[in-house]
Parts: C-alpha cells; sequence; structure tokens
C-alpha cells in the first residue's frame, strides 16, 4: 500500500510536468493548427541551454534558467514567424506542415548532438529532504514543481477569460479570417501565442530536466507520447481538457509502471490515445479555443 | 570497392521499396500514415523467425516461435504477415480518421507495438535483437563477395516487382481512384467511390512492401533490432519521397540515391568527417531536415513532379471557329478519359 501512495505521489509530479507541456501544446495546436512535433525538441534545448548557462558560463541559477525559458521562447515565436507562417500564407497542405515540424525538430535535435554531444547530463536541483503530505512523500524540488504548475495553471485560466489577449486568442483559434474582420491583429496574436506556448514549453523541459536523474537529446521523444497522449485525452485545443488528461495520464501510468511493468507506462498513455480517438475523438472537455477541435483538414 | 559498391547497391533497393511504400500510402494516397515502418519491422521479424529455427538454449537468443523454412518461403510470410496486418490497421485506423488524426493515431499505434516489443525480451528479442539471421541461397557461392552479387540480383528483383506493381497502380483506374479521393474526397464520394476502400488496399499493398523490405534487410544484415523501426526512421524515407517527386515511382528512385546514397554515404568521404563517425551522423539527419525544408519552399513537387493527367482536347477547328454551334454540345470533361504518358 506504501507503495502504491508513493506511487501516486511520483504520478502528481510526472502529471504536473505533463500539465505545463500539454497546455502549451494544446493552445499552439488550437491557436494556429499546427502539429508542432518540434515542441519536445525545444523543451529539451531549454535543459541544455540551462547547463551551459549555469555550469559552463557560471551565471546565477534563477539567471541561467530566466535567459534559458526565454531564449526557448523567442525561439519558438521564429519558428512561427520565420517557418510556418511563410508556407502557411501559400496554403500548404496540413500533411506538408506536419513533415516541416517534424524537420525542424530533426534538425533541432541533430544540431544540440553535433553542439553538446551525445551523452547523458545532469541539472538536478534540490536538497534530498523530503516532506511527507498525508503519506505523500515529496522532496522540496517535487514540491516546486507541483507548485509552479498550479500556478501557471491559474495563470492561463486568468489569461483566457479575464483578458483581452486571451480573448482574442481563443477568437483566432475559432476563426481567424472572423477575428481579423473585427479588428484583431491576427499575426501579432499568432507571434504572441507562440511566445506564451513557447514559454511554457521551456519551462516544462525545464522540470522534466530537474525531476530526471539525467537527459540527454532522446528525452524529448520518449516524452512525447505522454505529452500527445494526454493533449488528445483533454481534447485538442483544450486546455482545461489537457489540465484533466495530464492528470489522468501521468498517475495511471505510474499505477500500471507499479503493477504491470515499468514499459507500460507508455502502452498505458497511448492505449488511452487510441480509445479516445476512436470513441470520442473531441476529448473528454469540450475545446475553449477552438469549435472543431483542432485539425480538421 | 567492389564490395563496398554492392552493398550500397544491396541497401539502396532495400530502401527504395520501403520509400515505394511510402510513395504508395503519403504520396499517391495522401494518408497522414506514419505506421509504415512498423511494418518492416514486422516482417524482419517474421522472415528471422521463419528462417533462425527454434531457439536453442546455447544460442542465447530468445524468441517464441521459430522454423527453418527454406529461401523465399519467409520473405513471402513476410509479405503476407504484413499485408494482414496492414489490414488490421486499416480497419482501425482508417475508418474514421483523417488528417491529423490519423497521424497521430498511427504514431500511436507503432510507439505501442515498438514499446511492447521492447518490453519483452522473450517475445522477438526485445532490446537485444536476434542475430545469426541465415542468408538465404548461401550455399550457392563461396567467397564473400560472389554472395554480395546473388544478393544484390534477389534485392534488385524484388525491388523490380515492387516498382512494377506501383507503376500499375498507380496508372489503373484504381490510382486514378485515389488520386481522386486525395484531391477531394467528398467530390469522388459523389461519384461513387468508397474513400475508406481505396484507402485500406493502398495501405494494405503498402504494409506488404514495407514487411518485404524488412525481411530482406534483416536477411542482408543479419541481425535485427529495436533501432531500425523505431520513430525516427519515419523521417528519411519520407524525405526520400518528398525530394524524389510525390506520387512518382521515378522521383522516389531518384530522392532514394539522393538520400541514402549520395547523403547517407557520400559525407563519410569528405575530409573532417571520415574519423568522426557521430558528427558525420548528426550532420546526415540535419542535411535531411533542411532539404526537405527547401525542397518545400523552393521545389515542393520534388525533383521529378508528379505526371498530370493530359486530357484529350477537342478539335480546335470546333472550339475557335466563329458561329459554330455551342461548348455545350461538346462532350463534357468526365467522358474524357485522362491519358497518362
Amino acid at each position: 500500500m506504501s507503495l502504491f501512495i508513493a506511487s501516486t505521489g511520483f504520478g502528481i509530479v510526472v502529471a504536473s510536468i505533463l500539465m505545463i507541456a500539454s497546455v502549451g501544446f494544446t493552445l499552439q495546436w488550437g491557436v494556429s493548427n499546427v502539429l508542432n512535433l518540434a515542441y519536445v525538441d525545444l523543451m529539451i534545448l531549454a535543459a541544455y541551454l540551462d547547463y551551459s548557462f549555469h555550469q559552463q558560463m557560471h551565471l546565477t541559477s534563477s539567471l541561467a534558467i530566466v535567459l534559458s525559458v526565454i531564449v526557448v521562447a523567442l525561439a519558438s515565436v521564429a519558428f512561427n514567424q520565420f517557418l510556418l507562417q511563410p508556407f502557411v500564407k501559400r496554403g500548404i497542405r496540413f500533411f506538408y506542415l506536419l513533415i516541416i515540424a517534424f524537420s525542424a525538430g530533426t534538425i533541432l535535435q541533430y544540431a544540440i548532438q553535433a553542439i553538446w554531444g551525445p551523452t547523458f547530463f545532469n541539472i538536478a536541483v534540490g536538497g534530498n529532504s523530503t516532506y511527507s503530505l498525508g503519506g505523500l512523500k515529496l522532496t522540496l524540488s517535487q514540491l516546486i514543481i507541483i507548485g509552479i504548475a498550479v500556478g501557471s495553471m491559474i495563470a492561463i485560466h486568468l489569461l483566457l477569460t479575464q483578458t483581452d489577449f486571451g480573448r482574442s486568442m481563443r477568437a483566432v483559434a475559432i476563426n481567424p479570417m472572423l477575428a481579423q474582420c473585427s479588428g484583431i491583429r491576427t499575426s501579432w496574436v499568432l507571434n504572441a501565442s507562440w511566445f506564451l506556448t513557447g514559454t511554457m514549453c521551456g519551462i516544462s523541459g525545464l522540470v522534466l530536466a530537474f525531476n530526471t536523474a539525467s537527459f540527454d537529446v532522446n528525452t524529448g521523444a520518449v516524452f512525447l507520447s505522454e505529452l500527445l497522449a494526454a493533449v488528445v485525452l483533454g481534447g485538442i485545443g483544450s486546455p482545461y481538457g489537457a489540465m484533466v488528461g495530464s492528470i489522468i495520464v501521468g498517475v495511471v501510468a505510474e499505477w500500471a509502471a507499479l503493477l504491470i511493468n515499468p514499459f507500460f507506462n507508455v502502452v498505458v498513455a497511448l492505449v488511452a490515445l487510441v480509445v479516445t480517438l476512436l470513441f470520442r475523438p473531441q476529448g473528454l472537455v469540450r475545446s475553449l479555443t477552438s469549435s472543431t477541435g483542432g485539425g480538421t483538414s | 570497392m567492389t564490395g563496398f559498391l554492392l552493398t550500397i547497391g544491396v541497401y539502396f533497393f532495400t530502401e527504395l521499396i520501403l520509400v515505394l511504400s511510402a510513395n504508395l500510402q503519403l504520396g499517391l494516397m495522401g494518408m497522414a500514415n506514419l505506421g509504415f515502418v512498423l511494418f518492416l519491422g514486422m516482417g524482419a521479424y517474421t522472415t528471422a523467425i521463419f528462417s533462425m529455427g527454434p531457439a536453442t538454449s546455447d544460442s542465447l537468443q530468445h524468441y517464441f516461435y521459430g522454423a527453418a523454412l527454406p529461401f523465399p518461403i519467409p520473405l513471402l510470410l513476410a509479405v503476407a504477415v504484413g499485408s494482414l496486418l496492414g489490414l488490421v490497421m486499416g480497419l482501425i485506423a482508417l475508418y474514421r480518421m483523417r488528417g491529423h488524426y490519423l497521424a497521430i493515431l498511427t504514431l500511436a499505434i507503432l510507439t505501442i507495438v515498438w514499446t511492447i516489443v521492447d518490453g519483452f525480451p522473450g517475445f522477438l528479442g526485445g532490446d537485444n535483437g536476434l542475430d545469426a539471421i541465415p542468408q538465404p541461397l548461401a550455399s550457392l557461392t563461396t567467397t564473400y563477395e560472389s554472395y554480395q552479387v546473388v544478393f544484390l540480383c534477389i534485392a534488385a528483383f524484388c525491388c523490380v516487382v515492387c516498382f512494377w506493381f506501383n507503376e500499375r497502380f498507380f496508372k489503373s483506374p484504381l490510382g486514378r481512384m485515389a488520386k481522386a479521393v486525395r484531391e477531394n474526397e467528398s467530390a469522388a464520394t459523389t461519384l461513387g467511390i468508397n474513400p475508406f476502400r481505396v484507402r485500406l488496399l493502398a495501405t494494405v499493398c503498402g504494409s506488404g512492401m514495407a514487411a518485404l523490405a524488412g525481411g530482406l534487410l534483416a536477411e542482408y544484415v543479419t541481425v535485427w533490432g529495436m533501432q531500425p523501426w523505431s520513430y525516427a526512421e519515419i523521417f528519411p524515407a519520407a524525405a526520400a519521397m518528398i525530394i524524389g517527386g510525390r506520387a512518382n515511382n521515378w522521383g522516389a528512385a531518384l530522392g532514394t540515391f539522393a538520400t541514402f546514397v549520395v547523403v547517407g554515404q557520400g559525407l563519410g568521404f569528405l575530409p573532417g568527417f571520415s574519423n568522426n563517425p557521430e558528427l558525420s551522423y548528426s550532420i546526415q539527419w540535419i542535411l535531411y531536415g533542411v532539404a526537405l525544408i527547401g525542397f518545400l519552399w523552393f521545389r515542393p513537387r520534388g525533383f521529378i513532379p508528379e505526371p498530370k493527367p493530359r486530357w484529350k482536347r477537342a478539335p480546335s477547328s470546333v472550339i475557335a471557329s466563329p458561329g459554330s454551334t455551342p461548348l455545350n454540345d461538346q462532350p463534357t470533361s468526365v467522358d474524357m478519359a485522362p491519358a497518362h504518358e
């Protein structure tokens, strides 16, 4: 039983990391209708940048974190502005956009490998002191990760419902043409939302690397399965759905790893994805940002 | 040097079979089916376990079944198993899924099967892989190089058969139906085409082809593991297809040559890369990505574009001469059969 509680606690930590990543991913998908397979590679880029800034250039850890997140967010905006949008303006088919994102991710992954080398790196922080919360034993860094996740979810909720930017983002997601006719600068909103999701991508990459003992360029590709599962389970383009989906995928996958086989956390997540797609393709939660639920072409 | 060229030839033909499979599903049909490398792996495992014989305790390998069948049977079984699994995946995935959803679903099925094979070493060797897969017709020759010639002939024969099959498929009425479904599914449906059936047929044929490529690759290399059919391997095959020219088999051949032979093998000859395999591997993949994006921007139809269906024009005198009968009396475009060269 104690093992079960321990794995639940670990699942909550995984769910928190997944939540930050999947809300960014699903917003990106909902707003610009691009399945961005380069997302996980940008996540890992944040971890590598933090390693370089902190351990090679000896900046303070907080400055390194902020710098690496900003660089990843700017890279995300540049990816949208200089690579995706020119193609979108040409009216390219969605399949080619998928291939372009896949190409950009591959270029990034192997560029990282060429620069930093194929070995494992470690940027784990925090002491080993544990805190007990009703049977759950969590370290300080894990508590911080959960705190970051909860805080950013509240911020996203307030942003989407209370601010003009959030409302215009939702308008662009539902119908870009109509949004433009209503006086919204769609290209600005697109770039701003890519900056926002790029920030979430950077943060999630950092917390993923903080939480694992070591990472390399393939850590992102491994994470992609659970990310897609959480996003699709919640409903494509739906941030609240992604939050629910992350909790389900994170916790249930850890239980499966405990009960059956450590390999099975990915399998359980993906089986949930397949079942959702086949029987309830709109996901668990009705989409807030997109009336059709993402890609329809 | 001869041995090197022969090896490259064998790789070229086997990769071309895989690219042809991708060309049938992604190029002609326009499906975002990313699961085609799954059948590469399944074909390789089928060929391996039907030619290696039962697992013995002293071979230190584990797999759930084994038989030692003579040469063409394991490959034929691989094609059969690949097509059957393609049928299963098509029935699951193609009925309702389109676009992004199909891409995600096929990616998920690929990753599920990959993880299960990886996680159970007793099933198909898992991470340890299978080795000592017997080479076909090995008793015919004695030296290494003459055997390479034999295998090159086998691979070339399979490749020519697949190429011929694809050409027939593309130019048949079925191929025209496939193009109609790709370009406008609703319009195709109103003309009485069942899009699901056409997609399923393309998936079954493409899966069989990919399985054949996997079987040949496993028999040539004599080892098989998790790496050659992982998620990343979708990328070079799709790159070869798009660079060469989507839905054009000669383009696929040229694209395979450009990606797998020129970029894949040529980098090793450049100074500075020859003694640094890690870096040249990274540069190779970066080049694939850059070439793909560059081609999609500057030449989106590839080296050799897809042949456009040419329509028989009505005699120009009828259209141009003033005072002739109105154009309504001319045969409509539906009656005019497209003529490929």
